[in-house]
């Protein structure tokens, strides 16, 4: 499967913590301009995945490409300066400095200023809040704005692709909502989302193609109308209750 | 293999005894340097091996034993027995005294407050004449015919030898003991012991009375052995020699203190052409050890701090 | 009251060599939660390195300069080799490990240099003033205005440039800070190398100030910058600037209403103290611990 024509390629990767198994011979693949999600229940191995791609952990076995390029053995800087950003889990901003730094941080593999400072401003036009907000320590909003701020600070390094750990993972309905749309419109620009989601419904209804991890192996996967239909699936997840109150929240 | 492991320690014990028969008066004193350390790398590892507090004052203890026999024996005729019983008491105080005091300081910290000991006690026997301020005390030596009387190399090496092999003891008996078990639960995780009914206090404050006995022992043979005491020989540099030992030895390990004692006094002693760089291959080994394997040398240390 | 004034110059002037040690600890601290217990030595081998540099006849400010290149690559050579590698060990590991190479700096020290308190010639000013009886030296005035000016620097440095910024967002939530890009290893060694070129001006302002340079100074200055770092609030660079010259102040007035031979017996009391009753330094944040 020699794919030229996909964005991320995570082949058969395996991680360990210690001597505990959390990914065994797991593969992702995300094409340019989709959106993938990647579901699953609590401690399933999700962040996991995503430390894996941004390197914060080591991999036993596998390769991770990037636009074709072996990125396995890069820093965790060298591949966010290649086109990956990160929402992390939980929305962390640097709640210590303001929001405007926190969105430069966002562009600090960038070298350009003056594209930085442009960078800066259609953030801004699509988040009139942060603009509003700038000098203000981002420790001091409101969780939604937070969020809205985490998301921002991902688009300052115009990334090739976005990956999200659970955008959406204590916020109201309403936020939500705001985020799948967020989502979407990110798409549109043509950049890709590799999302996990605990609302597995609500996901799938955006994404390309859907990943469903069960105790670090993946479980199910395929395009997002077939894994919603799936019966693994209607019977694990999409039943009656809603998935986020099957599966508590994760607490990596 | 236990019977090889009963053979070697017969043969070591006959070489040890016999030593002061069979060896050059030289050889003696080193051997008998070795074993004043030895109850100083015990004390140590009791409190930072096995007890996980990080602690760089153990010269002051061993200073205090030592000035203990030396004010001692300028004022009255005292015998030996007497003034071992009092330097391990005086010693014994002030480590509980610290202990008390700095029960609150983090960590880390108390690792910068207790080389402090170092200097308040350099203070102290610098600026105050029953100490002989900065020359120190003299003449000390043990009423002649007395019982103990050390006056031989022999006889101080013996002496030595009984002092270190009272503390290698004490320490396997408290380790052995329900209070070893606790010291050792305290390290490991203080929230868990806390919940077991653990008091952490006493407990520190217990080990560092006993370190502090065993280095008041080691101050007072100390004394008798140079004859005069003085604020030199209890400066920072050996508080940080005692450490090197306890590290080097393997954290928690009583055989290992010695080990640690062992290698080094008594290599670079014999080691002429290294003897200058002591200190500092010491430092070379610890940063390996750490680097290399953090959690062998820490042993069972699993917290964070 | 003129002692007074006198031994607060003279405290301001020992403090503030005070602060811009601490100024080492403290970033370090405040980064990685790790008292860098060699920062000293290392405070101590450069100047000799300085001296060594005069002694061979090269002008001083060349010799503060391959000083100064010195202290940054020791600096960093000892924040590869033996902390980074441990930066995720139990937290005991790293502060051992600052340990032997305090001793091995030490020690080098010893060898190359000898145990002997050497003079440390300057060509900064020595002459001095005096103002209704108190006495003022022109190597206190070139102090205080070296360590302000490296005061208002660093607040540029951290507030006002990318560098800073960087540094403010490792020490709000590191494992945050390289998901961003950050190239976490490459700023903490910037911050060890910049630590240690203070730690450099710091001990040729020492050396001149008290026209001497010994090994022990190394210890004797990790014990006053960490005792000023926690005064100012452990992890605070700001800090460290208040927290240098309140310990050269109550040291320089209890030399001089207490006793001289009790300098350190009154750092140490006073260490204690601000550690029990503000177990976070004076003006420390509670949250400044971490795990
Ligand atoms: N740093 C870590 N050390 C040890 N175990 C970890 C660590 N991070 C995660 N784990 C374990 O790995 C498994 C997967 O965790 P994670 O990838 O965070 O799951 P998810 O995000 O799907 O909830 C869990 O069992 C978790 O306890
Ligand atoms: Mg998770």
């Amino acid at each position: 499967m020699a794919s030229s024509d996909s964005l991320l390629e995570v082949r058969n990767i395996s991680v360990y913590y210690g001597s505990f198994r959390a990914l065994e011979d797991v593969s992702y693949t995300v094409g340019p301009g989709s959106v993938v999600c990647l579901l699953g229940g609590n401690a399933s191995g999700k962040s996991s995945s995503m430390k894996a791609i941004f390197g914060t952990v080591p991999l036993r076995t596998g390769s991770i490409r990037f636009e074709g390029q072996r990125i396995d053995g890069w820093t965790t800087a060298k591949r966010v300066a290649a086109g990956i950003a990160a929402v992390p889990e939980g929305r962390r901003v640097f709640a210590n400095l303001s929001v405007r730094e926190n969105l430069e941080l966002g562009a600090c593999t960038l070298r350009d200023g003056r594209a930085v400072r442009t960078y800066l401003d259609a953030v801004f036009d699509q988040f009139p809040q942060l603009r509003e907000r700038q000098g203000q320590m981002a420790g001091s909003m409101s969780g939604g704005e937070q969020q809205m701020l985490a998301f921002g600070r991902a688009l300052m390094s115009r990334p090739k692709l976005i990956c999200m750990d659970e955008p959406s993972m204590g916020m109201s309905p309403a936020l939500v909502s705001r985020n799948f749309k967020l989502i979407k419109s990110i798409r549109e620009r043509g950049t890709a989302v590799f999302v996990v989601e605990q609302n597995a419904r609500a996901a799938l209804k955006i994404a390309d193609y859907a990943y469903v991890l069960r105790t670090g192996s993946v479980m199910l996967r395929g395009p997002a109308e077939q894994v919603a239909t799936d019966p693994q699936m209607q019977a694990a997840y999409l039943g009656h209750t809603p998935l986020a109150a099957t599966v508590p929240p994760a607490a990596h | 293999m236990i019977i090889a492991g009963w053979v070697v320690m017969i043969v070591g014990a006959v070489v040890v005894l016999l030593l002061p028969q069979v060896s050059s008066p030289y050889v003696l004193f080193v051997a008998t340097e070795v074993l004043l350390y030895v109850p100083l790398a015990i004390g140590q590892n009791l409190i930072t091996g096995n007890t996980g507090v990080l602690s760089m004052g153990h010269a002051a203890l061993y200073g205090v034993g030592a000035y203990t026999t030396g004010v001692l024996v300028s004022h009255i005729a005292i015998g030996v027995p007497l003034t071992l019983l009092a330097s391990a008491g005086a010693a014994a105080l002030v480590g509980l005294g610290v202990s008390l005091t700095t029960q609150r300081i983090r960590g880390d910290y108390l690792f910068i407050v207790t080389i402090g000991l170092n200097f308040i006690f350099l203070d102290v026997v610098n600026n105050s004449t029953w100490s002989g301020a900065a020359t120190g005390l003299f003449a000390i030596a043990p009423p002649a015919g007395g019982l103990l009387a050390v006056t031989t190399p022999a006889r101080f090496f013996y002496l030595s030898l009984g002092v270190a092999a009272l503390c290698v003891l004490i320490s396997l008996a408290i380790l052995r003991s329900r209070f070893g078990r606790a010291m050792e639960a305290v390290r490991d995780d203080p929230l868990v012991a806390a919940t077991m009914g653990l008091k952490e206090v006493p407990i520190k404050a217990g080990i560092f009375g006993v370190a502090g006995a065993m280095a008041g022992l080691s101050g007072c043979v100390l004394a008798y052995f140079l004859g005069s005491v003085g604020p030199q020989d209890f400066n920072s540099n050996i508080s940080l020699l005692i450490f090197e030992m306890v590290i080097i030895g393997g954290l928690g390990s009583v055989s290992g203190s010695v080990l640690g004692a062992i290698v080094l006094i008594a290599v670079p002693e014999f080691l002429r052409s290294v003897q200058e760089y002591s200190l500092g291959i010491g430092g070379v080994l610890i940063v390996v050890m750490m680097v290399l394997r953090p959690e062998g040398v820490l042993g069972s240390w699993r917290t964070a701090r | 009251m003129i002692t007074f004034v006198q031994q607060v110059i003279n405290g301001a002037a020992a403090g503030s060599v005070y602060a811009l040690l601490a100024v080492g600890y403290n970033m370090v601290y405040g980064l990685l939660g790790f008292i860098n217990f060699a920062h000293g030595d290392l405070y101590m081998f450069s100047t000799f390195i300085v001296l060594a540099m005069v002694t061979l006849h090269v002008p001083f400010w060349g010799a503060v300069a391959v000083g100064m290149v010195a202290a940054c690559f020791l600096g960093m050579s000892v924040e590869r080799i033996a902390y980074r590698p441990l930066r995720t060990a139990n937290r005991i590991a790293p502060t051992v490990s600052a340990v032997g190479v305090a001793l091995v700096l030490e020690n080098a020290a010893q060898v190359i240099w000898g145990p002997a308190t050497r003079p440390f010639p300057t060509p900064l000013p020595q002459g001095l003033f005096r103002v209704d009886g108190v006495v003022i030296t022109a190597m206190q005035i070139v102090i205080l205005l070296t360590a302000a000016a490296i005061a208002v620097a660093l607040r540029v440095g951290v507030y006002h440039t990318s560098w800073g910024r960087k540094l403010r967002a490792i020490r709000d939530d590191l494992p945050t800070a390289e998901l961003v890009g950050i190239s976490v290893n490459r700023l903490v060694s910037s911050v060890y190398a910049v630590g240690a070129a203070l730690g450099l001006i710091s001990g040729v302002l020492f050396a001149a100030y008290y026209n001497s340079v010994y090994v022990t100074m190394g210890l004797t200055g990790t014990l006053n910058a960490f005792t000023a770092a926690v005064l100012g609030g452990i992890g605070s660079i700001g800090g460290s600037f208040a927290g240098g010259l309140a310990l050269g102040l109550l040291q320089s007035l209890g030399a001089g209403y207490i006793s001289s031979g009790y300098q350190n017996t009154i750092t140490f009391v006073v260490l204690i103290v601000v550690l029990l009753l503000r177990p976070n330094g004076m003006f420390g944040k509670l949250t400044a611990a971490r795990a």
